[in-house]
């Protein structure tokens, strides 16, 4: 065995602290992510790249209610030893929430381009739309139907062979 | 409640309507007036047997399908980057050879995928190969004919052919003309193929069926091998006395290397005995961590030599499964029972072997040698799983009174022995 010294690995010791990233959300909130977590987003890892990691970064788009949640799941996907499982558990529970805060999820994870969470926000929503009527589709969504009958006669003959 | 859906930008609307089957996509279109268009842009079309009602009439499904992916090209605008159909319903139709080349016109198309009928096979239109970008190419049960002209498809990465007729010098040049080929998998030709593979780039080769002959004339990044090689009977006879003296074994898998799995079936193992023993290999597989050979005939003497030179130049293998299969040949002569004492390098250790299992076993002796080989050189063994075979010919009781006494070098190992 040789007696060189063990490599360096990713955790840190309590000596060397690891580099958090200092976020500002549109309402002024600043928040601290580790920067494994910040790395799951392109839009942060192109900044942190870019050395702008001094001051906070601010994210306009984001509020500080959606921004502490991103930062937990960022978080979450960046701890070492989950088991898929696990993971799969938890993200079922984070995205357990009103139809409205899974969107601003989305739009979030959009901006920020974290594609676990854009992939996760997606699938919820599609299984929000699959195997609902039309009706239903409208009601749950809140969509509001604005044909006039002979617009809405044209778009069943377009795609009558759908609905049959 | 505010509608929060229907304004969102179209990359997200376009990533959620993906996800549903293209009919629920479509019927998105009468909800509101923005909605109408939404999904005639997805850049994803999949088309399988859940587009259309269902109906015991086959002819009627194949209508309703047709008309149904025909509109929805037609209704379509913008790229398409993935089509693909899956139906045992479609036969030879004209609107197979339209829909391809709507999308050879375009050729946006990366990934393309057929899935078609066993009845008749279909032939697929020359325009195929007009598809440039294609990066992903999976076609099974039907006919394939490479035009002269054709280069080849200079991004594709991965290939899948099953159940496809097309001649074995056209699939040689449609692998060697595909430089990114990362990815290959063929299995069922119609006949007996013999198939020389030259990808400089490939990393996953899958292959399943009847093949006489494989070469691996140049693989050298190969990472993962799976072959289920069949044979009739009296093929494999008949290969035995045809066989020149180069050896299979050295033939087959010393241009590869870098292997990091390896999975055998059928008649793989015999056909890597063809040929005169090598002796110990000059090569070592050193990034080999994964052995899965499956009926390998413990009384063809060549075969357990095949089986030993692999594993003894395979230093850091983690997980070695392993199957007997029926016996093929009659048993060997007792004097070849000393091989493992004397063709094993003395001194030989599994250092990172932890995982064995060994089903359909009988007992016989050159498998209890091999249980011992790997048991006395396998210092970080945690668990081996020995299944007997159905057909068990010995006293199960003799076999497990002899295990007992093997040495371990591992304290750690399990052995766990299962009774079905």
């Amino acid at each position: 065995m040789s007696s060189s010294p063990p490599p360096s690995s990713a955790a840190a010791s309590p000596s060397c602290p690891k580099k958090m990233i200092a976020l500002r959300s549109s309402d002024g909130e600043t928040f601290e992510i580790e920067e494994a977590a910040a790395l799951q987003s392109k839009t942060l890892e192109n900044m942190i790249d870019e050395d702008c990691a001094g001051t906070p970064i601010p994210l306009p788009n984001v509020t500080g209610k959606i921004l502490a949640k991103v930062v937990e799941f960022c978080s979450k996907h960046a701890e070492p030893g989950v088991d898929d499982e696990s993971l799969r558990a938890w993200d079922a529970e984070f995205v357990n929430v009103e139809q409205a805060t899974v969107f601003d999820y989305i739009l979030a994870a959009n901006f920020l381009e974290i594609p676990t969470l854009l992939n996760l926000t997606c699938n919820v929503v599609a299984d929000m739309i699959r195997g609902k009527t039309p009706d239903e589709i409208r009601k749950f969504f809140n969509i509001k139907s604005i044909f006039s009958p002979e617009e809405e006669e044209e778009v069943r003959r377009e795609n009558h062979w759908a609905f049959e | 409640m505010d509608d929060l859906i229907s304004d969102l930008p179209q990359s997200i609307l376009e990533s959620i309507l993906t996800r549903l089957p293209i009919r629920d996509a479509v019927k998105t279109s009468i909800l509101s007036r923005k909605w109408r268009y939404k999904w005639a842009s997805i850049t994803e079309l999949v088309f399988d047997d859940e587009c259309v009602s269902s109906s015991h009439d086959g002819n009627v499904v194949e209508q309703s399908l047709v008309k149904f992916i025909t509109r929805a090209l037609f209704l379509h605008h913008g790229p398409i980057h993935k089509f693909q159909v899956s139906t045992c319903y479609l036969q030879s139709c004209p609107d197979i050879d339209q829909w391809i080349l709507f999308l050879s016109r375009d050729s946006d198309v990366r990934e393309l995928i057929l899935k078609l009928g066993e009845d008749e096979w279909v032939r697929l239109p020359s325009c195929l190969f007009n598809c440039k970008k294609l990066t992903h190419l999976d076609l099974s049960c039907c006919e394939l004919d490479p035009p002269p002209r054709f280069k080849g498809f200079s991004c594709l990465r991965s290939l899948s052919l099953h159940r496809v007729l097309v001649a074995a010098d056209a699939i040689e040049n449609l692998i060697w003309s595909c430089p990114l080929l990362e990815n290959l998998a063929l299995s069922y030709f119609d006949d007996s193929l013999a198939i020389t593979i030259r990808a400089p780039n490939l990393k996953y080769l899958y292959m399943e069926g009847d093949f006489t002959d494989i070469f691996l004339e140049n693989t050298p990044l190969l990472l993962s091998l799976s072959v289920v090689m069949y044979m009739a009977d009296d093929v494999a006879e008949h290969f035995e006395l045809e066989q020149s003296s180069n050896c299979n074994f050295v033939k087959f898998l010393t241009r590869v290397p870098h292997l990091v799995s390896l999975a055998g079936r059928a008649y793989f193992a015999k056909y890597l005995s063809i040929g005169d023993d090598p002796g110990p290999l000059p090569i070592t597989f050193d990034h080999l961590k994964i052995i899965e050979l499956f009926e390998v005939s413990f009384e063809d003497m060549k075969e357990v030599l095949v089986l030993l030179r692999l594993i003894t130049s395979s230093p850091n293998l983690e997980e070695f499964s392993i199957s007997a299969g029926e016996s093929t040949s009659p048993a060997e002569a007792p004097d070849s029972l000393d091989i493992w004492e004397r063709e094993c390098p003395a001194d030989w250790t599994f250092k990172q072997l932890k995982v064995v299992k060994m089903t359909d076993v009988n007992g016989i002796p050159h498998e209890m040698d091999l249980v011992k080989f790997l048991l006395g050189s396998s210092p970080v063994l945690k668990t081996m799983t020995i299944s007997p075979s159905t057909y068990f010919k010995h006293d199960r009781m003799v076999m497990l009174i002899e295990l007992l006494r093997f040495r371990r070098a591992s304290s750690e190992a399990e052995i766990i022995f299962l009774q079905e």
